[in-house]
């Protein structure tokens, strides 16, 4: 019976925090979802006053015959987040490692580095980080928003997997070792692998904020087929007057494959891989 | 061995995709940026095709969202890329020609097609001595929008029309808070926004009567107070406003249900001249790297010829007079956007244009929210209004180049003698031995360094500089003097340093506070190993962080409002009386926290919960059976194991809480009057509103860094002092 | 270096920020051999152990491995295999897939790999677990994988860092014996450490007692136990320990014998040199037995507990007339005692053992 009671209260506690996280969304969704806006409002339950999906077929481009370049521009932003995500772990695992693992000349002031980037504003970044991409030749290509991504999102990769390789026992390593693996077979067979939940969380945080970002990605690509979704989304905004149905309609469409993959990728992101490996 | 194999695979696949973007750019190429959307974009696609099947030549549209659009023009053609032709507002001509991004436009526009185009459009393209910076294209400006069914008649003057009483519905509504839609008061009084000699002009007489005005607009009622342009037509939509001043842009997204039609704004009984609304040309502008290539010219020629604007016409008010003088096939209502953009005034074209608008718009907001209508209060606005203006304006500080060098090469020597007097005896051997090592941090160290470190440094360095954006002159220090100072005002006053760096403070501590207490909370009632139902709740609880918070941020804003908002609809359902939330520093500061804390806590409980998978099982038990209630063994085994774990992800949220601009921008938007602006939104208003001044928004930022930075130090050093 | 030798460590030092964890350690593990370290915690049996594996590099000195230099070389080029206290079992692997996991390293064919699997899970019984992943284990289970892994690999040498020590009395006891059969039959040569004395003496041919990062004494575990060579060795090995009793040394005419209080210990006359010196004499348990013809009383104990075990059982006391030094006696388990009676003792040792009360060294005399 008491378990009963403190299920219920814990869902009770769940359920709450569900509505509080949705309430906003349901305004998003019922601005998409309404033909003709939200009325005059103040009310506290939103729903649409006439259901359509009308602003649907706007974002995506179906009410326009442009639906090829939505799906285009899907493309963009998967493959786009998708190499920002692996790129970033790929760069982060190796010098997360070495900074959990290793002695080196320049490891504390590497580190303290690290958190300096967060630290610093970006407000008067963006003209030379464009200068400097420029002369990458990585203007207006995919590879460059990929590559800025990825390096801005680094150092929170880098200190998010250093927590995770101190977590893993060091035997692990040395046994491979023994069992004639190289430090670096080592790394990339036994504790990569080991550190799996931690690497696909990692992977998500790049894949979300290159996920929605919009203004390097509106600065640095210059032909429509290239652009990613939230540029796409971004042009319902205009300076007088924004186009708030489709504009709805379209951030509901992009976050769902956000949802999609953190629904398929939650077992993975959170089963303790390491427990049992090491003692009882 | 397989999964890193796959991993790989993947990887390579991704970068080939990625790297396979080639950009050719064949001879007879011209590439066209705009801004526009809907009908418009699609006359201009339409053009474009024609042209191309006529001439053989290839033009390369580009929409570009229009809050990245200057910035990304600006980028662009200084680095030699972007648009051949662009089209833009009038208003940005002088800040473009002055940065050189420019080329003449006489062979596209000559001095003999000046009598085809609209007089008023004529006169914006070209400056004082003849020469055409642009070709003329659309006009955009304000007109009222009236709903047919409930105004039959439009009457002869505003006040007519706002004497209008219907059951619940507002005879007018407009952005009662937007300087761009006060425009015509206050040119209606014989005010300009920007005086001669790029003087405040939202001075004396003509603003005091301009603001009394709207005053009463709202106080009586007749006004919605507080209403942005999407409430505004949210409220015609539902015929809940009788009329509306709004453009084109309304009008070509409402719904076939509401009967309207445009007419040019009435005049003001009170007022002698006419409310002449601000008037935009669009211009198509020539980008400086086309400047040779007469096919440029002759595209550009084309798109604003009279025979293209019969096709542009559809869809907007073209600048092409005859178009106009047959006007059988054209929408009433551009007819009527036409005729009242006849009687417009154009924008200045001055950069100082720009920083007129938040001084300005902080005077009407404080005059209408004001409890009492006392001449007194609207001089003080006024008076404080201006004195933003002055004080926002560019120092003339230069200072001496050769002190600056001086004072870097003496920091560099310093720097070395200190590297060079801390460098251990076994350095170069150290260096040896981690050569092993520095094959694995070398790629992160070289990527940080490059894309990060390289423009932030590249950033602080102006911030030596004074001045807008390309007639920067070294000023030494002044920047930091200048904001340490306050400008010379009180150290604690409005829009000071110090009380913004208060404010940041607090909202720092209370977000993260609110985001660790949330996720945590969360993560461990996540983490029960017999809870059902734990996907979805995942799924459902990271909603927050997974739409695009740009969204959701102004749907806070809406659910904030005072009138049309639900959390105020809530409240009066429980009888509580509305809270003007945003005209308050306590409340506008909590529907900002309130709208950081739900974009934030599903981060916070992600990284909880993979943290929580950490925590050994064995130990729990053990305290278990050492009697621990729930609590206690949270609080004394749970938690701690936990921390070393968090310390990385809250240290980089307070950091980044610090720096989270856009909710702040999206939210409360500084209101009431820059109350509630943090450090870095402060920052961003100095880049983007007042004059563009890059050095002084670069020292904020140098010196939200420092005080990150020496936080960071000190609280180490008091962790370590603490263990 | 003799062609049997397999394993050699020359005057290793091994410091950490400037402390000498091991100083100047030699050893010599013959093939085939079985050699233990044991010592107390913090002794630098396990830095020893890491150091031949290669997982340590010495401060100095060097170790050889079948006549070659191995200072250098990393643990993978060393053709030696580990059994680590925490197993350190990949997570991500199955039982199948651990103890393939070295032998793919080193390429060897799919066939060859089944084999020796099949052949080290029917020798440790893991034929049932081998699709199992670790975390679905027993410790016992993951405790003979751990094991597998490391027969698989058939190297010349085995090396055990405190393999047992995760497990419970029983199970230790039944895989100590495992582990040694196993040694005999695969042949290799192992180097084993462990903190526990029992395990060292079952296991060993050569036990290796460390202090201090030093060699304490180094032999066949009943030489060690029978002749050590200082007190430390003595009270280390031997459960319960040994009892050390002070004492000086009197000539008298009808021989030698060391007066401990007021009671005398006869000792062999070739003692006659350390005539009024103040010794530490250890006495085993089992040296100690009730008086009898054979056993003359040497003294009197006050029994203050009384363990009994099943197949013996010890008494606890104090020696009368010897400031009630703490003594432990073994007696047969027939024998009912209460505690605070009082029991005759006699001593059936052949010689007692001597220490040097100030340095701790043995005294012993013999060659």
């Amino acid at each position: 019976m008491k378990q009963h009671v403190k299920a219920l209260a814990v869902h009770t506690l769940l359920v709450g925090a569900v509505l509080y996280a949705l309430y906003p969304v349901l305004w998003v969704l019922t601005v998409a979802f309404s033909r003709d806006g939200l009325g005059e409002g103040g009310f506290v339950l939103p729903w649409p006053r006439h259901m359509s999906c009308v602003n649907f077929a706007i974002a995506t481009g179906a009410g326009t015959g442009k639906s090829a370049l939505f799906i285009r521009q899907l493309v963009n932003s998967l493959t786009v987040s998708g190499a920002t995500a692996i790129l970033s772990v790929a760069i982060a695992a190796p010098a997360a490692y070495a900074l959990a693992r290793m002695q080196f000349v320049g490891k504390r002031a590497g580190l303290s580095g690290l958190m300096l980037t967060q630290m610093f504003p970006t407000v008067a970044s963006a003209v030379p980080l464009y200068f400097i991409l420029s002369q990458l030749h990585l203007l207006d290509r995919r590879a460059g928003l990929v590559v800025a991504y990825s390096a801005s999102a680094l150092p929170f990769a880098i200190f998010q997997l250093k927590a995770a390789f101190e977590a893993i026992p060091v035997e692990l390593e040395e046994a491979a070792m023994v069992d004639g693996a190289t430090r670096f077979v080592a790394f990339v067979s036994v504790v990569l692998p080991a550190a799996r939940p931690a690497l696909a969380i990692t992977a998500l945080f790049a894949f979300m904020s290159a996920w929605n970002e919009f203004v390097l990605a509106a600065t640095l690509m210059s032909r429509e087929e290239a652009f990613t979704l939230p540029v796409v989304l971004q042009r319902f905004v205009g300076e007088h007057s924004a186009a708030w149905g489709p504009f709805a309609a379209g951030s509901i469409v992009v976050s769902i494959p956000v949802m999609v993959i953190f629904y398929i990728a939650q077992k993975q992101l959170l089963s303790g891989l390491t427990a049992g490996s090491v003692k009882g | 061995m397989k999964p890193w194999l796959i991993a790989f695979l993947t990887f390579a696949v991704a970068i080939g995709l990625v790297a396979s973007d080639c950009k050719t750019a064949p001879k007879n190429h011209i590439v066209l940026w705009h801004a526009y959307r809907g009908a418009e974009e699609q006359a201009l696609l339409e053009l474009t095709a024609r042209y191309e099947a006529q001439t053989g030549t290839t033009v390369e549209v580009l929409a570009v969202p229009f809050l990245a659009y200057a910035s990304k023009l600006s980028s662009a053609i200084e680095r030699e890329q972007g648009p051949d032709l662009f089209i833009d507002a009038h208003e940005r001509l002088g800040s473009y020609r002055d940065d050189g991004l420019l080329a003449r436009a006489d062979d596209a526009f000559p001095k003999s097609d000046i009598p085809r185009y609209d007089t008023i459009a004529s006169a914006v393209a070209r400056d004082e001595d003849g020469t055409a910076w642009g070709v003329p294209f659309a006009l955009k400006g304000v007109a009222l929008i009236v709903n047919t069914n409930l105004v039959k008649d439009v009457p002869d003057s505003i006040e007519a029309l706002v004497k209008q009483r219907y059951d619940r519905i507002y005879p007018l509504a407009y952005e009662a808070e937007s300087a761009y839609v006060h425009a015509p008061w206050l040119h209606a009084f014989g005010g300009t926004m920007l005086g001669p000699d790029d003087s405040y002009g939202f001075v004396g007489e003509p603003a005091r009567r301009s603001v009394a005005f709207a005053r009463r607009l709202v106080s009586s009622g007749a006004v919605p107070a507080g209403a942005d342009g999407a409430l505004v037509k949210q409220l015609f939509e539902s015929g809940k406003a009788a009329a509306i001043i709004g453009g084109p842009g309304v009008v070509s997204e409402l719904p076939l249900s509401v009967p309207y039609r445009v007419v040019p704004l009435p005049p003001l009984h009170e007022a002698s001249l006419r409310p002449e609304p601000f008037l935009t040309v669009e211009l198509l502008f020539l980008a400086q790297r086309s400047a040779t290539r007469p096919e440029v010219s002759a595209f550009a020629r084309f798109l604003a010829s009279d025979d293209s604007a019969k096709t542009r016409v559809r869809a907007q008010v073209v600048a092409n007079s005859s178009t106009w003088r047959n006007t059988d096939a054209i929408a009433p209502h551009l007819r009527a956007f036409h005729e009242a953009a006849l009687a417009s005034r154009p924008m200045s074209t001055r950069v100082a244009m720009r920083a007129t608008w938040e001084p300005v718009e902080q005077a009407i907001r404080a005059v209408l929210r004001a409890q009492s209508d006392d001449a007194a209060a609207i001089d003080a606005a006024l008076a404080e209004s201006a004195r933003r203006f002055e004080s926002a304006k560019p120092r003339a500080t230069s200072a001496s180049p050769a002190r600056g060098l001086t004072a870097l090469a003496a920091t560099l020597f310093v720097i070395a003698i200190i590297a060079y007097r801390n460098t251990k005896p076994r350095f170069w051997s150290g260096l040896r031995a981690s050569a092993g090592a520095y094959a694995y941090v070398m790629h992160a160290a070289i990527a940080v360094f490059l894309l990060v470190v390289l423009p932030l440094a590249a950033g602080a360095v102006t911030s030596f500089f004074s001045g807008s954006r390309n007639h920067m002159t070294y000023a030494g220090i002044g920047n930091y003097v200048d904001i340490l100072t306050a400008r010379g005002g009180p150290l604690l006053g409005y829009g000071s340093f110090y009380r913004t760096l208060l404010v940041t403070v607090g909202w720092t501590l209370i977000n993260v506070a609110c985001h660790v207490t949330i996720g945590l909370c969360l993560a461990v009632l996540l983490s029960r190993p017999l809870l059902r139902a734990k996907g979805i709740y995942r799924t459902l609880l990271i909603i927050p962080w997974a739409v695009p918070s740009y969204v959701t941020a102004l749907a806070y804003k809406g659910m904030f409002h005072q009138q049309f908002g639900a959390v105020n609809a809530l409240l009066r359902n429980f009888g509580a009386q509305p809270v003007s939330w945003f005209s308050q520093f306590s409340t506008a500061f909590a529907a900002n926290v309130a709208t950081n804390v739900w974009l934030g806590f599903p981060f916070m409980m992600v990284v909880m919960l993979g943290a929580l998978t950490n925590v050994p099982k064995d130990v729990l038990e053990a305290a278990d059976i050492d009697g621990a209630t729930p609590w206690q063994r949270f609080r004394h085994v749970t938690f701690p194991l936990l921390l070393p774990q968090l310390a990385p992800a809250v240290v980089l949220g307070a950091v980044w809480t610090f720096n989270m601009f856009n909710v702040v921008f999206l939210v409360s938007g500084g209101e009431p009057d820059n109350q509630t602006d943090i450090l870095v939104s402060e920052a961003y208003r100095w880049a983007f509103t007042r004059h563009a001044q890059y050095g002084y928004a670069a020292a904020y930022a140098v010196l939200i860094f420092g005080i990150l930075w020496l936080t960071s130090r000190f609280s180490r050093r008091w962790q370590r002092e603490g263990a | 270096m003799t062609a049997s030798s397999c394993c050699e460590v020359r005057n290793l030092v091994k410091a950490f920020d400037r402390t000498n964890v091991l100083s100047n350690v030699n050893l010599t593990m013959l093939s085939g051999t079985f050699t233990v370290l044991v010592g107390a915690s913090g002794c630098g049996k396990s830095t020893l152990l890491r150091t031949v594996s290669g997982l340590e590099s010495p401060t100095s000195g060097s170790i050889w491995m079948g006549g070659r230099d191995v200072t250098a070389l990393p643990p993978k080029d060393r053709d030696i295999a580990m059994v680590f206290q925490s197993y350190a079992l990949y997570p991500h692997l199955s039982v199948r897939e651990n103890l393939a996991f070295g032998l793919r390293l080193r390429r060897t064919m799919d066939a060859e790999i089944n084999i020796r699997i099949a052949e080290a899970s029917a020798m440790l019984g893991l034929a049932e677990l081998l699709d199992r992943l670790p975390r679905q284990l027993s410790g016992g289970q993951r405790q003979r994988v751990a094991m597998g892994r490391a027969i698989v690999r058939r190297p010349h040498m085995f090396l055990f860092d405190e393999p047992l020590s995760n497990l419970d009395a029983a199970l230790r006891a039944e895989v100590r014996v495992d582990i040694r059969k196993l040694h005999d039959r695969m042949g290799g040569t192992t180097l084993y450490v462990t903190h526990d004395q029992v395990e060292a003496m079952t296991l060993a041919d050569t036990l290796c007692l460390l202090r201090g990062g030093t060699i304490e004494q180094i032999g066949p575990p009943l030489a060690l136990f029978d002749q050590p060579v200082s007190r430390y060795v003595a009270e280390f090995l031997g459960s319960p320990k040994i009892n050390c009793l002070d004492g000086l040394v009197v000539h008298s005419p009808s021989g030698s014998h060391i007066a401990i209080g007021k009671n005398t210990l006869a000792i062999p006359n070739r003692y006659g040199q350390l005539v009024e010196q103040a010794v530490t004499v250890g006495l085993r348990p089992h040296h100690l037995v009730p008086a009898s013809f054979d056993a003359p009383q040497f003294g009197t104990i006050l029994v203050t507990f009384y363990e009994a075990l099943g197949f013996e059982s010890y008494v606890h006391g104090t020696l009368e007339g010897a400031d009630d030094t703490t003594v432990v006696m073994r007696i047969d388990p027939g024998h009912r005692i209460a505690r605070g009676e009082s029991l005759a003792v006699g001593i059936r040792a052949e010689h007692p053992l001597l220490f040097d009360p100030k340095t701790g060294r043995s005294l012993d005399a013999r060659p």
